[in-house]
């Protein structure tokens, strides 16, 4: 996993839950990398999943709720490292429609070994889109916080479903609807 | 506080470790992209290596120049084509190198590249070696343009020295001919493929008056040629489209007006690559051979006229000189029959000796004209060879022996059939070859003699000699004799007389009947003439010969004939010799005259002159055919003193059947009369319908009263007839035939009446055959009788 997850991961446990709390999640497991994260590295996912894992037990709130909260923190720092993603993107479905064709096809230039989940989109009707998540790391619920976040950038009202399709949530469907 | 210090200092530890694990991926990041670079440059040094080499090794010169045209790169080639080294046209703009004569040009041209921002051009121009001769470049310039600004330029520039001195070398040898040619008094002209002229050589405009500016861009057929000629012309442009030369000749108007004719020998034109540009024309005056031809042509024509004007002159001469001669010869005829004495009877005989030698002359001269404007027609009959000889030879013995000299015929050929051969040249040839001989001989003797050279199935060559002993002649008159006019000399013709015709006719004939004709001769020993002639074996043999010509002597007589003369000598003539014939005729002054007569009576023979007043022969023949008459299918015979091809076929084309030339003799006269007889008693028995409906004019009551008294008293009196001949009561066969004739004509069967009315002639003139006569046609009378008798039938029940 990309080195950028982790240390804006920490920045907001840091600013959110204070510098004690960071340092227990971060010293709570002995971690291969040492807690020691760089934008430009690569680490393990599961390192990432004992940290938050850590977090929700010193905070007391579910792993999946503190998933989300990063996603939506994730979008913002997105958005502000990389303007040009967004430019002439003139709502959520359009943005989150070229995912797959546009945003990891630019990743993987400059991360050219980084794990990307993949997406299948499609829209149902003018009202509704439909993505399914697969991945291994099974972090839908940080890909929900990403989808929250966009929703909320572009200001508009738009509900979002979550389903399972998969127990063990490696495969997980979101339905979009406008309002 | 401490704990949150020692959670700072933890949270130090880890970011400086984090910064260092940074850093360290950041260099090893810089050291990959270092290597990464330096495998990229070792990439671009060896393509570039490889691109230096194919631009060093190549034949041309590639040279870059910059925004102003100044060489920035050159290849090393430029010193092998100019011998420059690469520094010293470094920085060098290329137009310093071009010759003085050609700088404006090239300057402008590229001048004209970049303002109209054209992307590649090429240009052929001369440039100064190092050693300063000239270098013919054909250059390739492309513009390096960028954003719509020109950065430079790159060339390629290849030595075309050697191709351009080719040209030039070409193009030199074609002006050396064109002004070859030129000096030949032959003008050129060039025109391009849709032939408008591109250049006018200077003697073609003198030839034609314009100038070369009148001519350019024109199409010279337009302005040169009458539009006849205009479209020989643009026949031609297609010829040379396809590759084709040829020689033709127009009618031309010069500038001025004045016509001229030009002998064009047009070509098509390439350029240097083969492709078609047009056509060439070399173009000679040939007003003047023209001219000359033209005076030819009317030369030829004006002789052929002259030639057919003496053609007709001897056609119209025989014509004048024959009529009276016939008329002498005829009455000389006549005369001998009539009482006479003995001194009036030697006066006759000198004038029939005397016109008989003109008529020959005539002869003679009308033959060689017929002969030289090849008129002379054979007409092969069968005839026995020995026979005719036997006959020449006996003539010329009976009168040699007045000189004591001997006349013979030698037959040593194996050979005695009957062959075809035109009679009357035959005995020409030999009348020639003995009189000649019988001339010139004094003493000794005249042999005819015959070989058979060779036989097969259909034909066979016979060798005929005529020698005698007489004066002979030197070689040098034997060259001479065939020659028509010519005699052995001048002292000849003066004693022995003669018009020199005789042997050129003789050796004329032979050679037309596909032989030939030689002599031998030997002064004061004799003359022999050696012939050599084919024939056709003829399918007839020796007797059936004789008993055909028997039976022409039988035969004439009972004839009727209609006479139609306007010459009383020569009416005098023919009556006398159908006299002779016992042959009944009829006579007609005149044309009209002779139609009257043939509308009335059906004849067995007409024997019409040509030359008669109102209306001639030809017409009255037209007539006679061409309108219902009872002789509309009976022979009828020209009469006329002209023997040319032309009248023959006149006379057939209206509708002759035969053609007898005047003077004719008896026997001629009888051969044909002889011929049409027998061809007349092959008549069939029918009734003359037409005749029949204008007597009784559809009145069939009439008809029946008139067939029936014919049966009532017909039968009875031909049986009275025939017992009246049996009993030789020639009164009253008279008086019987001289009753019935008539009533044949009324039942329609004119031929009948003919018929009757020989015998009638007969019981007067000719009793001794009557019996014969009638024995031979009783047949037909019976015959009408029972044919009356279906008729009257056929009629009655139609009532």
């Amino acid at each position: 996993m990309k080195g950028i997850v982790f240390t804006e991961f920490l920045e907001m446990v840091e600013d959110k839950f204070g510098l004690l709390t960071l340092d227990k999640v971060v010293e709570e497991n002995k971690l291969a990398s040492g807690g020691a994260y760089t934008a430009v590295g690569t680490y393990d996912h599961a390192e990432m999943v004992l940290l938050v894992t850590n977090l929700s037990k010193e905070v007391n709130v579910p792993v999946g709720d503190l998933l989300e909260v990063y996603g939506k923190h994730f979008f913002d720092v997105l958005l502000q490292s990389y303007p040009s993603f967004f430019q002439g993107v003139k709502s959520a479905f359009q943005f989150l429609s070229s995912i797959e064709n546009h945003i990891h096809v630019e990743v993987l230039k400059l991360y050219p070994d980084a794990e990307l989940p993949s997406f299948d989109i499609s829209q149902v009707d003018d009202k509704t889109l439909k993505m399914v998540y697969h991945s291994e790391r099974k972090l839908a619920a940080f890909a929900k916080g990403l989808i929250e976040g966009c929703i909320a950038y572009f200001k508009e009202d738009i509900q979002v479903e979550m389903k399972a399709l998969k127990e063990d949530h490696s495969v997980v469907e979101f339905r979009l609807h406008k309002k | 506080m401490s704990e949150e210090k020692e959670a700072l200092k933890r949270l130090l530890k880890r970011e400086r470790k984090a910064r260092k694990d940074s850093e360290k991926i950041l260099e090893e990041k810089s050291l990959e992209l270092y290597q990464a670079n330096q495998e990229l440059k070792a990439l671009y040094s060896s393509l570039e290596n490889r691109y230096q080499k194919i631009v060093e090794q190549a034949n041309d010169i590639i040279y870059r120049g910059n925004e102003s045209g100044h060489c920035i790169f050159v290849n090393t080639v430029s010193e092998k084509i100019l011998g420059f080294k690469k520094e010293e046209i470094l920085g060098k703009h290329f137009t310093d190198l071009v010759i003085a004569e050609d700088q404006e040009e090239v300057i402008n041209f590229y001048l004209k590249q970049r303002a109209d921002k054209k992307e590649n051009t090429y240009k052929e121009f001369r440039v100064h070696n190092k050693a300063g001769e000239i270098v013919w470049l054909g250059q390739n310039v492309s513009l390096i343009i960028e954003n719509g600004e020109i950065l430079g330029v790159s060339g390629v520039a290849r030595d075309i020295t050697k191709q351009k001195q080719a040209e030039i070398a070409l193009k030199r040898s074609e002006e050396k001919y064109k002004r070859v040619i030129a000096n030949m008094q032959l003008g050129l002209l060039e025109v391009d493929p849709d032939g408008l002229v591109v250049k006018a050589y200077e003697r073609f405009c003198e030839m034609t008056g314009y100038s070369e500016k009148e001519l350019m861009g024109k199409d010279p057929s337009t302005i040169l040629t009458d539009p006849l000629s205009k479209e020989l012309i643009d026949g031609k442009h297609e010829l040379r489209e396809k590759g084709l030369s040829d020689v033709y000749e127009v009618k031309c108007k010069r500038k001025d007006g004045q016509t001229i004719w030009l002998m064009i020998s047009g070509a098509p034109r390439y350029d240097s690559s083969g492709n078609y540009v047009g056509s060439i024309g070399i173009h000679m005056d040939v007003t003047e051979q023209k001219k000359l031809m033209h005076q030819l042509e009317s030369a030829k024509a004006m002789a052929e006229e002259s030639s057919k004007a003496k053609e007709d002159f001897l056609a119209h001469m025989s014509h004048e000189i024959r009529t009276p001669l016939n008329a002498v010869i005829g009455m000389t005829h006549l005369l001998e029959d009539t009482e006479i004495s003995e001194e009036q009877e030697d006066y006759l005989t000198t004038i029939k000796y005397s016109s008989e030698q003109l008529l020959h002359m005539v002869s003679d001269i009308l033959d060689i004209s017929k002969i030289e404007s090849g008129e002379l027609e054979f007409h092969h009959t069968p005839l026995n060879l020995k026979e005719l000889l036997e006959g020449q030879v006996a003539s010329y013995a009976i009168k040699a022996q007045k000189k004591n000299l001997e006349v013979r015929l030698d037959w040593k050929a194996d050979f005695d059939q009957i062959v075809e051969a035109d009679q009357k040249y035959l005995n020409q040839i030999f009348a020639n070859l003995l009189s000649n001989a019988e001339k010139f001989t004094d003493k000794g003797s005249i042999v005819v003699g015959v070989e058979l050279v060779s036989e097969n199935e259909k034909t066979v060559s016979l060798a005929f000699h005529v020698k005698d002993s007489g004066i002979g002649m030197t070689t040098e008159q034997c060259s001479r004799i065939f020659e028509s006019f010519q005699q052995a000399d001048y002292n000849t013709s003066v004693r022995y007389g003669g018009t020199g015709l005789g042997l050129s006719i003789a050796k004329h004939l032979v050679e037309l009947m596909g032989g030939n004709i030689q002599v031998k001769s030997e002064l004061n020993k004799g003359t022999t003439f050696t012939l050599l002639i084919p024939f056709y074996k003829s399918a007839e043999h020796a007797n059936q010969l004789k008993d055909k010509k028997l039976a022409h002597d039988i035969s004439l007589c009972g004839m009727s004939v209609l006479v139609a003369e306007d010459n009383p000598v020569n009416q005098k003539f023919i009556k006398k010799l159908l006299e002779k014939f016992k042959v009944s005729y009829t006579l007609a002054e005149d044309g009209k005259q002779c139609l009257e007569k043939s509308r009335i009576q059906k004849f067995d023979i007409l024997l019409l002159d040509i030359n008669m007043p109102e209306i001639n022969g030809y017409e009255a023949t037209k007539i006679i055919r061409e309108t219902k008459n009872p002789n509309q299918n009976s022979p009828i015979i020209a009469l006329t003193a002209s023997a040319l091809l032309n009248d023959r076929e006149k006379a057939f084309s209206v509708g002759m059947n035969e053609h007898l030339t005047k003077p004719f003799s008896p026997v001629q006269l009888k051969q044909i009369l002889g011929k049409y007889h027998q061809a007349a008693e092959t008549l069939t028995l029918d009734f003359d319908e037409e005749y029949l409906e204008d007597l009784y004019q559809g009145d069939q009551e009439f008809e029946i009263e008139m067939l029936t008294v014919f049966l009532k008293n017909g039968p009875e009196d031909f049986e009275n007839l025939k017992n009246s001949v049996k009993k030789q009561n020639w009164e009253q066969a008279y008086q019987l035939s001289h009753k019935m004739k008539p009533t044949f004509k009324m039942v329609g069967l004119s031929q009948l009446e003919d018929k009757m009315g020989k015998m009638e002639w007969m019981s007067e003139n000719k009793r001794d055959e009557l019996a014969t006569f009638f024995e031979k046609n009783k047949k037909p009378f019976e015959q009408a009788f029972e044919k009356v008798k279906s008729r009257l039938k056929t009629i009655s029940s139609m009532l």
